[in-house]
Parts: C-alpha cells; sequence; structure tokens
C-alpha cells in the first residue's frame, strides 16, 4: 500500500503535465515560418504549439504519441513513417517552397554561372538537395550554413561571412521570412525554377501528419476548416495579419509564429511569398514521390498507398 | 562597518563600469556592427522597450513558473530520499551510482529524453527538476550527517520514534544545510530553464524563446537577444540578491544552532 503511495506521488507531475492533453481538441505541433502562419487562426490555442527546432524537437515527436496533428517537412514526416514506423499518415501539404536566392551587387555579369560565390544553408536537408537539383551544373563555388538563420547575419554583414576564412558572397541562398526582414528581393525563385525543371511538379515542402488513432471525424473537419482558413488568408492577408495581431506585441506573435502580423501579411501580399497552400496528399502523390526522389540517401522508394491518409 | 559597506558596494559599481566598458571595447573593436557584436547603448535602449511591453513579463513569469513547478518537485523528492538516506546511512553506497550519473548526465540529453517524454511545453520542468534534484539530495544528506549524534542518543533515551525524531530533531538541525543546497541551486533553476526553453524551441512564453525569437527576427543584429538577456541576468540578479539575503539568515541560524 505504502509502495503504491509512492508510485502515485511519484508520477503526479507526470500526470498533472500530462493533463493539459486531452480537452477535446487536437494537439497540433508545428514548426515556425510558413507552416505557422497556415495556421493563423490557433495563435491563442492552448493545443497550438510551434517549435523553432524542428530537428531537435519536432522530428522526435513522431515517436512519441503527444500530438494529434504534427507538422512537418514532408520528406522528415515521410521517413519517420516508412523507415521508423511512425504511426502517422501524410493528410495534406500546406506550404510548397519559400526559398529565394539574392544577389549581393558582386557578380559582375549579374548572371549565376561558373564560379559565382553562393552561401546555401541546411545542405543535407531540403534547401541543400533542392539547389543541388536545380544547379550542380553550374559549377558554382558553394559554402553551406547550418540554418537560414545562419543567412540572415550574412545577407545584414553585406554577403560577408566571417570565420576562419572570411568570404564575400555574389549570392545567398535564403528562405522568406528572413529576405523581407531584411529588407531583400529575390533575385531567383527557387519555386519556379524547381516547377520548371521537373515539367510542372510542386515543391511539397511542409505536410499535415495526422495520428493513426486520432478520431477520424476530428480529423477530417480539422482539414477541411485548415483549407478554408489557408484559402481565406491567401486571398486576404488582411485576416491573417488581423488574427496574428491579436496575440499584441510583435515579439509575443513572433513567440507564436516565428514572425510577426505586419511582416506575415507583406509576405503573403508580395505573391504568396510562403507559397501557402492546401493540397490533399492523395490528389499530389506524383508531386510527393518526385519531391522524396531528391533525397536518394533517405531509400524511401515508391510510397505506399497506406503512407497516404484518405 | 558602515565604511566597508560603502566600499563594497563603490567596488561593485566600479565593476559594473569595467564590465561596460569592456564591453565598449569589444563592439569599437569588432567593427562597430550589432551584426556582429550589439551596441551596449542600443542594447540598454532595448531593453528599456522590452521591460515596456507586457510580453516580456508574461515571458518572465512563464519561465519562472515553469521553473519553479521543476524545483518544487525536485526539491520534494530530494529531501524526503535524503531524509531516508540521512537515517540509514548505508543505503546511500546504494544510490551513490544513480546521483552520480544524474550529476553527469548532459544537460542536452535530459533535454532531449524530456522532450520525447513530455513534451516539448513540460521538457523543461524536468529538465530543471533532475538538475535540482541531486544537489538539494546531498545537501539533505550533509545536513543529516552533521548532526551531532549525542543529541540523537539523547533523544533515543527519550523515546522518540524515529519519524517524530526525524521531523522534530533532525529535520530542524540540517534545515541550514537543505536551505543552502535549496539556495545554491534555485538560481541555476532558471538558467537551466532558460536553456531547455531554447533547445526545445517551444512556443511556450518564456524568456528563452523571447531571446531566441529575438535572434530570429531581429532587425537589428544582436541588439534584441543581448536586451532580452540582460533582462534575463536582472531577473538572476534580483533572485540571487533575496537568495544572497537568505543564505546568510539561514548561516546565521546554523551558527547560532
Amino acid at each position: 500500500m505504502k509502495k503504491r503511495k509512492i508510485l502515485t506521488l511519484l508520477l503526479i507531475p507526470l500526470i498533472l503535465t500530462s493533463c493539459s492533453k486531452n480537452n477535446g481538441q487536437l494537439k497540433i505541433l508545428c514548426p515556425t515560418g510558413g507552416p505557422a502562419i497556415a495556421f493563423y487562426k490557433y495563435g491563442e490555442n492552448s493545443n497550438f504549439e510551434t517549435t523553432t527546432n524542428p530537428q531537435t524537437s519536432l522530428i522526435p515527436m513522431f515517436q512519441t504519441d503527444i500530438y494529434d496533428v504534427i507538422v512537418a517537412p514532408t520528406n522528415g514526416g515521410l521517413a519517420q513513417i516508412v523507415k521508423f514506423n511512425a504511426q502517422y499518415k501524410i493528410a495534406a501539404t500546406i506550404t510548397f517552397g519559400n526559398f529565394y536566392i539574392i544577389s549581393t551587387g558582386r557578380d559582375g555579369n549579374n548572371v549565376m554561372d561558373e564560379g559565382d560565390k553562393v552561401l546555401i544553408f541546411q545542405e543535407a536537408d531540403l534547401p541543400g538537395k533542392v539547389f543541388n537539383y536545380l544547379y550542380s551544373d553550374l559549377k558554382l563555388d558553394v559554402t553551406a550554413v547550418g540554418n537560414a538563420s545562419n543567412t540572415k547575419n550574412v545577407i545584414e554583414n553585406n554577403g560577408v561571412l566571417v570565420g576562419e576564412t572570411t568570404i564575400a558572397f555574389d549570392y545567398i541562398m535564403t528562405a522568406e521570412p528572413i529576405m523581407t526582414v531584411t529588407k531583400k528581393t529575390p533575385f531567383i525563385n527557387i519555386q519556379d525554377e524547381f516547377f520548371n525543371k521537373t515539367g510542372g511538379k510542386m515543391l511539397t515542402q511542409a505536410s499535415i501528419f495526422v495520428k493513426n488513432s486520432s478520431s477520424k471525424n476530428s480529423i477530417d473537419n480539422f482539414l477541411v476548416s485548415l483549407e478554408n482558413d489557408i484559402n481565406n488568408g491567401v486571398s486576404d492577408p488582411d485576416l491573417i495579419y488581423n488574427e496574428i495581431a491579436k496575440l499584441g506585441s510583435n515579439e509575443a506573435q513572433s513567440g507564436v509564429f516565428g514572425t510577426n502580423a505586419t511582416i506575415a501579411k507583406k509576405i503573403t501580399q508580395n505573391g504568396n511569398g510562403f507559397s501557402l497552400g492546401f493540397k490533399r496528399s492523395m490528389e499530389i502523390k506524383d508531386d510527393i514521390q518526385q519531391f522524396v526522389d531528391l533525397f536518394p540517401g533517405l531509400n524511401l522508394g515508391v510510397l505506399d498507398e497506406k503512407v497516404f491518409y484518405q | 562597518m558602515k565604511k566597508f559597506f560603502i566600499n563594497k558596494f563603490v567596488l561593485t559599481l566600479l565593476g559594473v563600469l569595467v564590465f561596460i566598458s569592456c564591453w565598449y571595447i569589444i563592439y569599437e573593436t569588432t567593427g562597430k556592427s550589432n551584426a556582429t557584436f550589439p551596441a551596449p547603448k542600443a542594447t540598454f535602449d532595448q531593453m528599456f522597450v522590452y521591460l515596456q511591453d507586457r510580453y516580456t513579463y508574461i515571458c518572465i513569469w512563464g519561465s519562472l513558473y515553469r521553473m519553479i513547478i521543476g524545483f518544487l518537485i525536485a526539491a520534494f523528492l530530494a529531501i524526503i530520499l535524503g531524509c531516508f538516506v540521512g537515517n540509514h546511512k548505508k543505503t546511500k553506497y546504494v544510490l551513490n551510482p544513480t546521483i552520480i550519473a544524474i550529476k553527469a548526465i548532459p544537460t542536452a540529453a535530459l533535454i532531449f529524453l524530456f522532450l520525447r517524454l513530455a513534451g516539448l511545453k513540460n521538457a523543461p520542468i524536468y529538465v530543471v527538476a533532475i538538475i535540482v534534484f541531486p544537489i538539494v539530495y546531498e545537501a539533505t544528506v550533509s545536513g543529516f550527517n552533521q548532526i551531532d549524534k549525542d543529541l540523537i542518543n539523547s533523544s533515543r533515551v527519550d523515546g522518540g520514534n524515529s519519524f517524530i525524531n526525524t521531523l522534530m530533531i533532525k529535520f530542524p538541525l540540517a534545515f541550514p544545510s537543505i536551505g543552502i543546497g535549496l539556495i545554491s541551486s534555485f538560481a541555476l533553476s532558471l538558467k537551466i530553464e532558460i536553456m531547455a526553453e531554447v533547445i526545445s524551441g517551444s512556443s511556450s512564453d518564456g524568456i528563452g524563446r523571447a531571446i531566441q525569437n529575438a535572434y530570429l527576427n531581429s532587425e537589428n543584429g544582436l541588439v534584441p537577444t543581448f536586451a532580452y538577456s540582460l533582462i534575463a541576468i536582472i531577473v538572476i540578479l534580483i533572485i540571487s540578491l533575496l537568495l544572497f539575503f537568505i543564505k546568510k539568515f539561514y548561516k546565521k541560524v546554523s551558527n547560532v544552532a
């Protein structure tokens, strides 16, 4: 009896912290930036969490049953399902690439060609893979940094990377919202280049993965509602602004979405810079297959029907 | 005595001046760019802007709240276990490997572990608890070890049972040592909390999250990041100051005992 009491006592914090989990709503985890903006109506929802560190804090969550919905890089989420048997299915893609190349103005001929110094980020992940897929034959002098936020420092430093060897770049690959925050304009829209080179395939960057054991009814309602939100937000960026602004100061807004209402509105107005959209995975299976084929190291092969939510 | 206090105060002020001067010199010598090193004035200005924002206080509260939960869980369990080990000294050897392992395990690994066990929002609570636990446990055991054996023997002669003796005699006698353990780990807890928030990248309001977002969204280089860091320093300073006075009080009590 005593032992049971002690065990109960030890489990109290675990029980307390997991109490917030089941209040009828879906528990959602999403990376900040473009994908989070799609959830602009969820800012005050206590079941909606975002993270700035997808590799550390989001992908491992596929191996737990904490979240009903995880918004993840399509390749990362599918790898968890196919290779590690994560109990999730891919339901829809909501961002279709927010990568851009900006010019620092150093390149004399203003054409990205042989020998030009280019800074990219996440070489082993989607940005690097897409860049290599598009430009590996140009014989560029490429340097990679860890993530998009590292490119921000270089852009702010007039395109100069200070390190063991100082490099002045001709072009920098970056992502929204960094391009808007640093007040730069795109030299190349990578999404368009990808679309052209693949003969009309979309860059299925971030997708919604739903937990197998979650209520189908709740998931279906959630997907319909999110599709409406995204479509409405893209056609009327003021909606995005107003919802995000409800959180208060810019810092509070960035705390949840990774960017503030003004910048989110500006990027959406500027040709839907986050490439927000909503496509059911079943409808774009070929695009998703083409996308995962960019990552031969993942060995995902031909995607099985059972990874798609129906 | 008064003269000494004034001197100490003046020396502390001088220390602050030296700190700000060093900061300014580094800023001047690293190219006067906020992108590589934040300017002191701009950082202080930004800090005052943040201090007028409600979100800053929400973040401070968020971090303190999670930290206190973690701290209390750890303190409660560590004191109970410490009392038990203090009464049954040989059990210390059984528990030692576990305590050493808990102390030695890298904090980052703990964060990854608790991210999976408890989710992003709650992981920092457990990380704080795991870091605080061995400190308070060892302070409790050490407090029990320092109790005068004659006093314990005389209480046995008086016929008190083990539980009553622990609660009414040993625990109050060991409390100055426990108190010092609690105080030492309290300020550390906040640092751990902030670090855990940064690593998890969770959207839960907290100083760590504010620091990280300031870094990612800044239009003025590192200035906002360090403005929030200054706020974190002020919070830790206030807590440390409060704890310093409490520590002083306990030392006094300890000496009297």
